[in-house]
């Protein structure tokens, strides 16, 4: 039996965490690692009295610094098999089982989600323009085709994560991740998944014409400049 | 030749900027290397105000072919100042991703258990 460890990046998220948490376990998933990223309010003492396993950032380096930390403890604690999964409560549960199942039958190793397969994810149309324009930067700049981009919803085998290391701390990590499944070659497949965008996940999420550009531009930056 | 205002300004200013290169060469805080430079920048200033044909000088020199020999300085402190950007713009990455690196350790060391299992 595969041990799934579940990464969450969280940054003051106390009023969402409990939920998550809570909804992860009654599925079965109970090897959760929370990295609470410099938060100033009690989200690390929440995850941990919700069966998390919490990693905590004295101060905040940005949620790709997040989940590289979350993958290392995973590792470090003989994971098979890591998903990375939101902690606003944006991502559905049930949605794991398929992210997972296709690096279980060793098909692929890595799984990217997607909102744009299957329709069902109330994506603002601004929020779409960019994702879209993301995923074809990709195609670009690393020749991997996909059909959504910046998705925080990932599951990767143990290989996958011990190959893919995220030097960017803050968001243009999405990039990266696409950037080294090229290199290192990985074998990968999206998966259609539901985000559902509520009042309190876009007050907790970057959305916008200029954040988009920001993150585009450290993209470039990123790869061309380091 | 009563020296112009400006030229009394820029030999202040850089004798000032001067005195702080030797002041943090005291303190250790700029390798020789640097020292060198800024020292050499700062001078090159009080000898370009003093005496204006070298500006001239370092125009034919260069084969820049203008009016005023000034712009060749300020073509060359244009190129200098986007250099010093880019070596800070690399500084300043290796020290964030140098930062993070330590903020992980000292987060892995003090991870918590959940507390279900202090329970058992």
């Amino acid at each position: 039996m595969e041990r799934v460890f579940v990464v969450i990046a969280a940054f003051n998220e106390e009023h969402a965490i409990a939920d998550v948490l809570k909804g992860l376990r009654r599925a079965g998933y109970n090897d959760i690692v929370v990295v609470d990223d410099g938060s100033k309010d009690r989200t690390a003492e929440i995850a941990t009295s919700n069966g998390a396993h919490v990693v905590r950032h004295v101060i905040n380096r940005g949620q790709g610094a997040a989940l590289s930390t979350g993958m290392g403890y995973a590792l470090k604690n003989d994971a098979d098999i890591i998903v990375h999964f939101d902690a606003d409560g944006q991502q559905r549960v049930e949605d794991i089982a398929a992210m997972i199942a296709p690096i279980k039958r060793d098909e692929v190793d890595i799984t990217l989600g997607s909102r744009f397969i299957n329709k069902g994810s109330n994506v603002p149309s601004m929020r779409k323009f960019f994702l879209q324009a993301g995923a074809f930067l990709f195609l670009i700049l690393y020749g991997v085709k996909l059909t959504d981009s910046h998705n925080g919803f990932r599951a990767f085998s143990r290989y996958a994560a011990e190959k893919v290391e995220i030097k960017a701390d803050r968001m243009e990590h999405a990039s990266e991740i696409i950037d080294q499944v090229s290199k290192h070659k990985l074998r990968y497949v999206e998966i259609p998944v539901i985000v559902r965008y509520t009042n309190y996940s876009k007050a907790h999420s970057k959305q916008g014409a200029f954040p988009a550009i920001r993150i585009f531009l450290r993209t470039l930056t990123h790869k061309f400049l380091r | 030749m009563t020296p112009t205002a400006l030229q009394i300004f820029a030999t202040l200013f850089a004798l000032f900027a001067l005195s702080r290169v030797i002041l943090r060469l005291k303190d250790h805080q700029l390798t020789i290397k640097e020292v060198l430079f800024w020292t050499s920048v700062w001078t090159g200033i009080i000898i370009v105000v003093w005496i204006p044909t070298t500006a001239a000088l370092i125009s034919t020199t260069l084969g820049i072919n203008t009016r005023e020999p000034i712009d060749t300085l300020i073509y060359i402190a244009i190129v200098v100042m986007l250099y010093l950007i880019y070596r800070m713009h690399v500084k300043t990455e290796r020290l964030e991703s140098e930062f993070t690196r330590l903020v992980r350790l000292v987060g892995m060391q003090h991870s918590e258990e959940p507390k279900r299992k202090r329970k058992k």
